[in-house]
């Protein structure tokens, strides 16, 4: 097993020099263009047109140094959204302060007054359910108790002052947690925090068989450590709503692929996300940053427009046919009558939402993660609180 | 052949969705907006009706407008612009250097967003280069990133090469190594060129991203779409592929198990330059891309 574990570490650093050294090494003429590359980044090509920059990213250490850069300076889904970029502006507006602290007030002096916790979000229709854990929190409460954990700690790597990350890395920005038990629960976390398995992740993991059960070969296995950059989930606060909650078509025949799970951590970290029309002909997909709809069970399909990245999404409703609702952090709520064209209407109030049940294209009713909820009957122009 | 326009009816209708009345640009502005983003995607040919329809659908329309109305030197559509995405652009700045040494691109990019005065009097604004494939601020931060990457790649290109005699250009001596030294270190490194070729593009992607690039797994994940710790689990599975690829490759040369121990040996006590620049090199077809402004 020391053997095994020399000869990855041989590979890996074979791996850092070889890239490294061929890094300044133009591959062809062709490149890719900026448009391209930041319609690849938020995932607004076809299946063909992406695998076709996908290959040549991997070959190209001009566009890999390109899109390398974009990353780095590309904030995170919810940095994005906190910052207000591209129409989040009233998150920023001068009034919204003492409207906040206002509102705030308001929400200690009513929970104070009922004396009790404010209600988690409950189930508002035949679209929504709470379950106490997804299958997919199963299975990752089920890693960390097998030697999987260990194996998936010593593969993440261990570097000098607790910093997992693979091995061979030269340098990289790193989190050191203060003690290994912060360390452990970090990576639990992330573990925890980990979406199910795409299509991609599952022929990764069939190609590549069972090979990452196996004990760890690169790192010593004494420390444990959180994987390189991970945020961890916060723990949930107390009047968060339960850990998971799926939603899927009331059409009990609709195959449990459908269902959409939707996280709602301390930060609200959000999973897959499936929307089905109730009457089963519509379905709409988080893939990356977008939301792709598809008409029909066995169609296509493709990139929906949003006026905002997917990744603050949080859950969704379909009444019928093209007509869906989907709600997100900030108050952030789309509607669409055609399945493709999403609008954001104007938000309830400044909260993460994390439910919504439409009846109509006009009517609907959000929960915000305290408990509070909201309906319109005229397509979100006002609200009235329940 | 005559260019490809689009028909009056669906510029009327992209036109109602893009909110384009909001800042003041006409259909027609729009339909060649939209028409020089069509003809960039699928060249001057007639794109096929599905094709098409799924490029229309995928558009960000109304981001394209506000482009169209900063393009054209409209007043409100450029207070909202500095408002919403100025400040994006110069955080993104900030991301690439910290120090500031970004911000001179970040103003000349605005700067040319803005417009650049054309001999013919006429204003033509960078801004005119969105067709709204993407967001307005991951187009506008791509166009930082190339501008940043390009100017690191020309000054890297300017640097003096090290005088003859200085400590830089003369070579580490090396201890000296056994006979089979340099034979076993070719055959793996050969061996480990011969695996990485066999890789998936993916995979391929996710290795460079990781040790040519030196991305965070989080930003690794970010580009992919797949979680950071999928990510950290699928680099250590590859790296472990590569590894039985390259064992399998020198058991296949002839090489017993002591033999394949002293090649990883050889090579993890090599410390001499490793000169792989043909080790990545793509194939002749490999790469389906037919030209920068193809993608």
């Amino acid at each position: 097993m020391d053997d095994q574990r020399r000869r990855d570490d041989v590979i890996a650093r074979e791996l850092n020099r070889a890239f490294r050294t061929t890094a300044a090494a133009a591959a062809d003429e062709s490149h890719l263009d900026a448009e391209a590359a930041a319609a690849w980044m938020d995932r607004r090509l076809d299946a063909s047109a992406a695998q076709s920059i996908e290959a040549h990213l991997a070959a190209c250490a001009e566009c890999q140094a390109l899109v390398a850069t974009l990353a780095r300076i590309s904030p995170a889904p919810e940095e994005e959204a906190a910052a207000g970029a591209g129409g989040w502006s009233w998150w920023r507006r001068p009034w919204l302060v003492p409207a906040a602290a206002a509102a705030a007030l308001a929400i200690v002096v009513w929970v104070s007054q009922a004396q009790r916790p404010a209600p988690a979000p409950q189930p508002e229709s035949t679209q929504t359910r709470v379950e106490e854990k997804s299958p997919h929190l199963l299975e990752a409460e089920e890693f960390e108790r097998t030697p999987k954990a260990r194996s998936f700690q010593d593969q993440a790597g261990t570097a000098p002052g607790g910093a997992a990350q693979p091995p061979g890395r030269p340098s990289e920005q790193r989190r050191v947690a203060s003690t290994p038990v912060a360390a452990d629960q970090e990576l639990q976390a992330v573990a925890a925090a980990q979406p199910a398995p795409t299509a991609a992740d599952r022929a990764a993991n069939e190609a590549t068989g069972r090979a990452a059960e196996q004990p760890a070969l690169d790192a010593p296995a004494s420390t444990k450590a959180t994987v390189g950059g991970a945020t961890p989930a916060p723990a949930p606060p107390a009047a968060a709503p339960p850990a998971a909650t799926r939603q899927e078509s009331s059409a009990s025949a609709a195959p449990r692929v459908f269902r959409e799970t939707a996280r709602v951590a301390g930060n609200l970290r959000a999973a897959d996300l499936l929307v089905v029309a109730a009457d089963g002909t519509s379905r709409w997909r988080r893939a990356g940053m977008s939301i792709e709809f598809a008409a029909g069970a066995t169609a296509i399909f493709a990139a929906a427009t949003l006026p905002l990245d997917a990744g603050v999404l949080t859950a969704g409703s379909s009444p019928a046919g093209t007509v869906c609702w989907l709600v997100g952090r900030a108050g952030a709520v789309l509607t669409t009558t055609d399945g493709l064209r999403f609008a954001r209407v104007n938000p309830p109030a400044a909260i993460d939402l994390v439910s919504v049940a439409a009846t109509d294209a006009r009517s609907a009713t959000v929960t915000a993660i305290d408990g509070r909820r909201f309906h319109t009957a005229d397509q979100g122009a006002t609200w009235t609180p329940q | 052949m005559a260019v490809w326009q689009l028909d009056a009816s669906a510029a009327e209708r992209l036109h109602r969705d893009a909110k384009a009345a909001h800042w003041g640009v006409s259909i027609d502005t729009l339909a060649r907006a939209i028409e020089r983003g069509v003809r960039h995607v699928f060249g001057d040919d007639p794109p096929e009706p599905m094709r098409l329809d799924r490029h229309l659908k995928s558009l960000r329309l109304e981001e394209l407008a506000l482009a169209c109305a900063c393009a054209e030197g409209r007043d409100e559509a450029w207070e909202h612009f500095i408002r919403e995405y100025r400040p994006g652009l110069y955080r993104a700045a900030a991301a690439i250097d910290p120090s500031g040494g970004a911000r001179d691109l970040a103003d000349a990019l605005y700067g040319e967003l803005f417009g650049l005065a054309q001999r013919d009097g006429t204003r033509r604004s960078h801004l005119e280069y969105f067709h709204g494939r993407s967001s307005l601020a991951t187009w506008l931060r791509a166009v930082l990133a190339q501008r940043h990457v390009d100017r690191t790649r020309a000054v890297r290109r300017a640097a003096p090469l090290p005088e003859d005699e200085s400590p830089a250009a003369l070579a580490a001596p090396g201890p000296s190594q056994p006979p089979e030294h340099a034979r076993f270190v070719g055959l793996l490194r050969t061996a480990l060129a011969a695996a990485l070729d066999r890789l998936d593009p993916r995979g391929r992607l996710r290795l460079a991203c990781y040790y040519a690039q030196g991305l965070t797994l989080a930003q690794i994940g970010r580009t992919l779409g797949e979680h950071e710790a999928t990510v950290s689990r699928q680099l250590a599975r590859t790296r472990m592929a590569l590894r039985e690829d390259v064992e399998r490759q020198l058991r296949e040369a002839g090489l017993n198990d002591a033999a394949i121990g002293e090649c990883f040996a050889a090579v993890s006590a090599d410390p001499g330059p490793l000169d792989l620049a043909d080790l990545l090199q793509p194939d002749e077809g490999k790469n389906p891309v037919g030209g920068r402004s193809r993608l």
